[in-house]
């Protein structure tokens, strides 16, 4: 018997410090997120039942980060899925020398995203950025150079990058295991069937990559749903609205406005979102495994 | 004919490892600008037209930083000990419930399972609201132990994950053997098991490293003066604040910055790998 419930210490410190920091806090938050709560102002939160999450579909912000979310995600994700792939096929033919590059390629991952995003601030800068001064005077081509994070039309296109620096060695990572779990007899066999490499490609390589497929797709999406350090850092959301996405604009309503029930709200749609696709995930690979 | 395909296959290998080249220099290209930037001297920093290798190398900035009043030691000296404190209890915790998760039956295991997959997927806004207010009433805010505390409940999850996964591949003898000779139940999990997962500690321990020094939100939000946060909020609030800051100094506090991590991970690569991938695969 006592030794039936010693299993229990072993988990009891863990668990205390997920329900207290983790699940206490969820519940709150929800609770948080059908009540009006101002932190500044008000001593008490007021119950305002559904309240919060009708006022979203009439917020012009909440609209406009929705849709500022899903424009980086229309730049961030079809480039993280093209370079991450394309690398990591070429990794995998083994050509002697580029093991070298792995190391150089997922170095990004663990560089910190903001200072990441203080570096991209100086490279991107008009006047003393290095990027501008390789398109004028190293390429020859000035008509190109711009004020990358203040021009509307580029601001949110170098988060984008400065995102794909960062998470395509990851994807890369997750791609190349799953090449490399490709029996390589089913490529000797279509070989043998005097198959070409664009065949060769199509009907063994991208078929067997589907559940790498699934996972940095999930994975892409949720990240594009969660951007927030780089806009927070090199853009502020600006310049205008242009970069406030959802992930800004539920922590600006909490610790600048101090809006914490409608913050709650948003932080209770962004997390919603993410559970599905964590559940989409989930079940499109138990199917693809059974 | 074969020598031929021969030629055809070197010129394909050749223009593989270029591309690969080009990209690789790419992605470390924004690193090696900023260490070349701190290296140079203010005027050569904002010389028009730019010039890209320093012609002399001067290490002012880096004397700056660590000499003057700035903010830079306190912010070093934040990020380690909230890193390490972080790390020893998510390592504690996490090889102690791996353990149990992974090996032994108990009621409510189910549940707990479920919950740990729960809170590995969830975004961090959630929590950030209700724990600013809490410790906010506790008087956390801006200390080291009101940013560890919550590190450690984050990072528990994946960390359980991974020893769970770890301890569960072991094989029953040595628990057996140890049981016949006498050990109890937190023998056999130190003296002989935990010996066993130092690989998947390994991993654990990196990418628990690497999360917590690059963690932004958490530490932005309950870490508001300045003696109490942590690089990766420090360095971005004086870029945005005290324009003093000139990129000379901005740079060579950057470097320092990375270089921890840059140096663990090139020393711990096959771990940090390992960490990746049995998170992304058992999310």
């Amino acid at each position: 018997m006592a030794r039936r419930l010693r299993v229990y210490l072993f988990i009891l410190p863990a668990v205390l410090f997920m329900f207290i920091f983790l699940i206490f806090p969820l519940a709150t938050s929800f609770y948080l997120s059908f009540t009006k709560y101002n932190y500044a102002y008000s001593d008490h939160p007021k119950f305002i039942a559904l309240g919060n999450y009708l006022h979203l579909l009439q917020d012009a912000n909440f609209v406009v980060a929705l849709h500022n979310t899903m424009y980086y995600f229309s730049i961030f994700f079809p480039g993280l899925i093209s370079l991450s792939l394309g690398i990591a096929i070429l990794l995998n033919q083994k050509i002697r020398g580029t093991t070298f590059f792995t190391p150089a390629l997922l170095l990004p991952t663990v560089v910190p995203l903001t200072l990441a995003g203080v570096a991209f601030i100086w490279i991107l800068s008009e006047n003393f950025g290095i990027l501008n001064h390789i398109l004028k005077n190293v390429l020859g081509m000035p008509f190109l150079t711009r004020s990358w994070l203040v021009e509307r039309e580029t601001a949110m296109i170098s988060l984008a990058v400065v995102g794909l620096w960062k998470y395509t060695g990851f994807a890369m990572i997750l791609f190349l295991a799953g090449l490399q779990a490709i029996p390589k007899t089913l490529y000797d066999a279509a070989k043998m069937d005097g198959a070409n490499s664009v065949q060769i490609f199509s009907r063994i390589t991208l078929p067997n990559l589907k559940e790498s497929f699934i996972l940095v797709g999930i994975w892409g999406i949720i990240q594009s749903v969660k951007v927030f350090e780089q806009a927070f850092v090199m853009t502020k959301g600006g310049p205008g609205r242009t970069t406030l996405v959802l992930y800004l604009y539920a922590w600006k309503t909490a610790f600048r406005f101090f809006e914490m029930g409608y913050a709650a709200s948003i932080a209770y749609i962004i997390g919603i979102i993410i559970l599905v696709l964590a559940f989409v995930n989930f079940a499109l690979l138990k199917t693809e495994r059974m | 004919m074969r020598r031929k395909w021969l030629l055809k296959r070197h010129i394909r290998e050749l223009a593989s490892f270029t591309i690969l080249f080009v990209l690789a220099f790419l992605f470390v290209s924004p690193l090696i600008w900023i260490f070349l930037t701190s290296l140079k001297e203010v005027k050569e920093i904002y010389h028009v037209p730019l010039m890209i290798l320093p012609r002399k190398i001067v290490l002012t900035h880096y004397q700056d930083i660590l000499t003057q009043a700035s903010g830079f030691i306190v912010y070093f000296a934040n990020s380690v000990k909230v890193t390490l404190g972080t790390l020893i209890f998510v390592l504690f915790f996490s090889s102690l419930s791996g353990y149990a998760i992974g090996r032994r039956s108990f009621v409510g295991k189910t549940i707990v399972l479920s919950f740990v997959l729960l809170l590995l997927a969830l975004p961090y806004i959630i929590y950030v609201i209700p724990i600013y207010i809490m410790e906010d009433n506790l008087g956390l805010i801006d200390t080291n132990l009101g940013l560890i505390l919550p590190y450690v409940a984050l990072n528990l999850p994946l960390s359980i994950f991974i020893m769970r996964g770890a301890f569960r591949t072991l094989p029953r003898e040595f628990e057996d053997a140890a049981r016949i000779d006498g050990c109890n139940e937190f023998q056999v999990w130190h003296k002989v098991l935990l010996p066993l997962v130092i690989p998947s500690l390994a991993a654990v321990a990196i990418i628990t490293f690497v999360a917590v020094w690059e963690e932004f939100m958490f530490a932005r939000t309950l870490m508001p003066s300045t003696h109490a946060q942590t690089l990766a909020v420090g360095i971005p609030t004086l870029k945005e604040e005290a324009k003093s800051w000139a990129y000379g100094t901005l740079s060579a506090a950057l470097t320092l910055s990375i270089l921890p991590v840059a140096g663990i991970f090139l020393v711990m690569q096959k771990s940090f790998v390992k960490g990746l991938l049995e998170g992304a695969i058992k999310k």
